[in-house]
């Protein structure tokens, strides 16, 4: 066991940091501990470090469960980039033989991130038998309660698996997860004894906006004349691809700075780019979806600005963390015109099946007295969320012996219904924060805590107007473009000439 | 640029393919129809230059092309080029160097590495050691750090080397295009530009900047493949002409030539009769002076051809019905294969 002085220089050495972040500490001396523990830490704490940094220390192997592709990978990127190489995603992107070579050196890692599909394959299973695995963490743990009965299904097999890695300890961590979660968590893991280690949600240092507009132009000119007192690291966070693009020329026209965008639509090499413009201050406002942020961690970001309404709090709550992360002074502004909400309505209808489809997928299982597959339901026109609700709803009646078809559509009617009613209240609750007469920062964290910090600047615009009035005046040095040669030259030869 | 390449394209399948027929060909779908249009049609070299190209891109093209008059709408999904159309491509002067049905792996496995490999060179030279590389793929991360480590002493001298071989190779570029390839680059203090910035510098079409930067690799590769002993040639060495033929494929000719029958060697492989059909007719499309007198005789391989010759056309239900259906199709592919384009 290291003593809490050679943790700092552990840390020194591989993070970079000389001292952690608040909740990091007490989470990592647990994990040394063989302690089983639920994390609960603000985004942008540093959540991911609380089993980076046990993975090094610790010997054996650290699984981590992660549950987007995407954010395992940035992950692991940036720990190579740190000089830890002794990581891996495992996930459906990879070839076989990409998987291959990670299979065979299992022994080696100190750190494996992988998708809870490709942990439950048996060849996975069987190959971690002849591994000593020394944590096993399961990563955006909310997962398990608010997707895991729709389309995440294999993370209620989680507690099994650990099961057969004769229970190593686990840590789970979340951002996100009100108390009916969390307990929801540890039930479903089966370890409801865990420690639950929980820091408040809200950030003192940002200041809560929203503003109601009364059409989408109108929406646009506020967003112009609000940037156009301000120039610091910006993200603008939208829901669809296309109006990013479109925000972002009609910014650049305007010249309100360096501007770029970013969504998933984008040639790999080009969304790389924009990510390192924008965390080298090349770019001083990113106009993106959802997309991006994921794993980013630039601590500078002054203003986070929503031009369309977040579907859940949760959401909204994990990107306004991204500003402010040096504990400096942020602001979050959202912008509103009426209708806003048809969109992630949309989204939600788009998520669950129509009761139609509900008919036409059962009629199918009858049929091909089968669960159909996703190609043989194409007349059914369903998204992938949509086939996998019904999949498992499905399955889950075959296993709980309902043979009777009637029953079946009932109940599955019945459970889609209830997981609208619940998409519904999320959003709901995302249009309280948004229409409250009181205080925005009460309204936001109060599922979640039962108190919030005092604000270290203004709270918010109930609370004080003039936060629509905050500036901030980062100058930067823009140099202006190199002609090719000298640019070519800068990259390459940079100290004039060398000794052949 | 693309506006030139869609348009050389609709023009060489004279309106006897649908749109996605090109888009296909451009993004370099691995399927036996594409590759019979692109030999058949004489545009073989734009396959697979463009794997982003997106239908939107492919829709708002057309529909600039339409209004200038440069195409007509045949029906629904297939286009004629005009004789305003046929002017513009005449007047076309940009060097185009693709040669796609060969070498698009190879090229865009080149891509990828050049700009790997100058951000591991310049981040080295300007001391710079932890950095995201720029291009993901574990399998071109992977070649990187085997170079770096067989470099690692003289990477300064390569950066170097690399310097003035580029400035070297370059002048054989546009203005533009040179500007584009070095801008595109990542390394030291210095982020690349994306597409859309690069665009915006040069006030031109979006969707062109994918294919400036293609050409300039592809003008590249090949400067380095002719030049053994240049320090680009440490990133094509083992990169290699398609091979082209699929492994399938040539398992079915082999079989074929072994027991000249299409229904054994069907059951053989336990595949459909169709699928050897196509796998004999790439045989033909890749090697024109392959005999095919056992599916066709002399006289009658005449017939067709004078057929396709008077009334100009690649299409086979047309040929088919001109010559009162008396060969099948796979007969008339097999003529089209072996005469190929002219």
């Amino acid at each position: 066991m290291k003593s809490p002085a050679d943790l700092e220089a552990t840390l020194e050495e591989y993070f970079g940091f000389s001292t952690f972040r608040e909740g990091q500490k007490e989470v990592i001396m647990n994990v040394l501990d063989d302690k089983d523990s639920l994390a609960i830490l603000p985004t942008g704490s540093g959540k991911s470090l609380c089993y980076q940094f046990p993975s090094l220390v610790k010997s054996g192997l650290t699984i981590v469960v992660s549950p987007l592709i995407s954010l395992m990978i940035d992950q692991v990127k940036q720990m190579k980039s740190r000089g830890m190489k002794r990581v891996a995603a495992l996930h459906s992107f990879l070839t076989t033989e990409e998987r291959r070579r990670i299979f065979q050196h299992l022994n080696k890692y100190d750190l494996l991130y992988i998708s809870p599909e490709m942990l439950l394959m048996p060849r996975m299973r069987e190959a971690l038998k002849n591994v000593s695995v020394s944590l096993f963490v399961v990563d955006e743990a909310h997962c398990i309660s608010q997707w895991g009965h729709e389309f995440r299904t294999d993370y209620l097999k989680l507690g099994l698996v650990m099961k057969e890695l004769e229970d190593p300890p686990l840590l789970a961590v979340s951002a996100t997860a009100t108390p009916q979660v969390q307990e929801d968590i540890l039930f479903q893991l089966g370890r409801s004894q865990a420690e639950k280690i929980i820091y408040p949600m809200d950030k003192p240092n940002i200041q809560l906006s929203m503003s109601k507009v009364e059409s989408e132009a109108e929406k646009l000119a506020f967003l112009k004349r609000y940037l156009q007192k301000q120039q610091a690291p910006t993200m603008i966070y939208f829901s669809s691809r296309q109006t990013a693009e479109k925000v972002c020329y009609e910014l650049k026209r305007d010249s309100l700075g360096k501007i770029g965008f970013y969504h998933g639509g984008m040639e790999a090499v080009d969304r790389q780019l924009v990510q390192q413009q924008f965390m080298k201050n090349e770019l001083d406002i990113i106009c993106c979806t959802s997309a991006f942020g994921m794993g980013i961690d630039k601590p500078d970001i002054r203003l986070v600005i929503h031009y369309h309404l977040p579907p859940r709090i949760e959401s909204f709550i994990q990107e306004i963390g991204r500003a402010g992360r040096d504990g400096g002074e942020c602001t979050s502004l959202l912008l509103y015109a009426p209708g806003d909400e048809r969109l992630p309505r949309m989204f939600i209808d788009s998520e669950l099946p129509t009761d139609e489809q509900i008919e036409g997928f059962v009629f199918k299982t009858e049929a091909l007295e089968s669960t159909p597959s996703l190609e043989a339901c194409v007349t059914l026109e369903l998204s992938e969320s949509q086939y996998n609700f019904m999949r498992y709803q499905v399955e889950t009646a075959n296993i709980n012996g309902i043979n009777d078809v009637s029953k079946l559509k009932r109940s599955m009617k019945q459970m889609k219904r209830k997981r609208e009613k619940k998409k519904l209240t999320h959003l709901e609750r995302m249009l309280e924060v948004l229409h409250t007469t009181g205080c925005r920062r009460k309204e936001l964290y109060r599922h979640f805590q039962s108190f919030v910090q005092p604000a270290r600047y203004i709270c918010c615009d109930r609370c004080d107007a003039s936060v629509f009035e905050v500036t901030y005046q980062l100058q930067r040095k823009r140099t202006v473009a190199a002609p090719w040669q000298e640019r070519l030259r800068a990259l390459l030869v940079p100290d004039g000439s060398y000794e052949k | 640029m693309f506006r030139y390449i869609l348009l050389d394209c609709l023009h060489s399948m004279n309106a006897e393919r649908t749109i996605s027929g090109v888009f296909h060909l451009l993004r370099g779908k691995k399927s036996s129809q594409t590759f019979q249009d692109a030999k058949v049609y004489g545009i073989d070299r734009y396959y697979g230059i463009y794997p982003g190209l997106k239908r939107e891109t492919v829709i708002n093209i057309l529909e600039k092309l339409e209004k200038d008059q440069a195409i007509q709408r045949v029906d629904e999904s297939r286009v004629a080029v005009t004789e305003i159309g046929r002017g513009e491509l005449n007047s076309h002067v940009e060097t185009l160097h693709f040669s796609g049905m060969e070498y698009s792996e190879a090229v865009n496995e080149f891509q990828d590495r050049l700009l790997l490999w100058i951000q591991v060179l310049s981040n080295a030279v300007h001391h710079k050691e932890y950095y995201l590389p720029v291009v993901d793929g574990a399998a071109v991360q992977q070649w990187a750090k085997k170079l770096y480590i067989k470099e690692k002493k003289r990477l300064g001298y390569e950066g170097e080397r690399l310097f003035h071989e580029l400035i070297r190779i370059l002048a054989g570029l546009s203005e533009m295009e040179k500007d584009l390839f070095v801008r595109r680059l990542t390394g030291g203090g210095d982020t690349g530009w994306t597409y859309d910035q690069l665009a915006e510098s040069w006030a031109i079409p979006i969707s062109d900047v994918p294919l400036y930067l293609k050409n300039t690799h592809y003008y590249l590769f090949f400067e380095a493949v002719k030049n053994p002993s240049s320090s680009l040639h440490k990133l094509t060495g083992d990169l290699v002409k398609k091979e082209s033929l699929t492994a399938s494929s040539k398992k079915s000719i082999r079989l074929f030539d072994e027991f000249q029958s299409l229904e054994e060697v069907a059951e053989l492989r336990g595949l459909k009769t169709s699928t050897i059909e196509d796998h004999l007719v790439e045989a033909v499309l890749v090697d024109p002076e392959r005999p095919i007198d056992a599916f066709i005789g002399e006289s009658e391989l005449e017939e067709i051809r004078e057929v396709v010759q008077t009334i100009d056309t690649k299409r086979l239900k047309v040929i088919h019905d001109e010559l009162d259906g008396r060969y099948s199709y796979f007969q008339l592919r097999m003529v089209l294969a072996k005469l190929q384009k002219g």
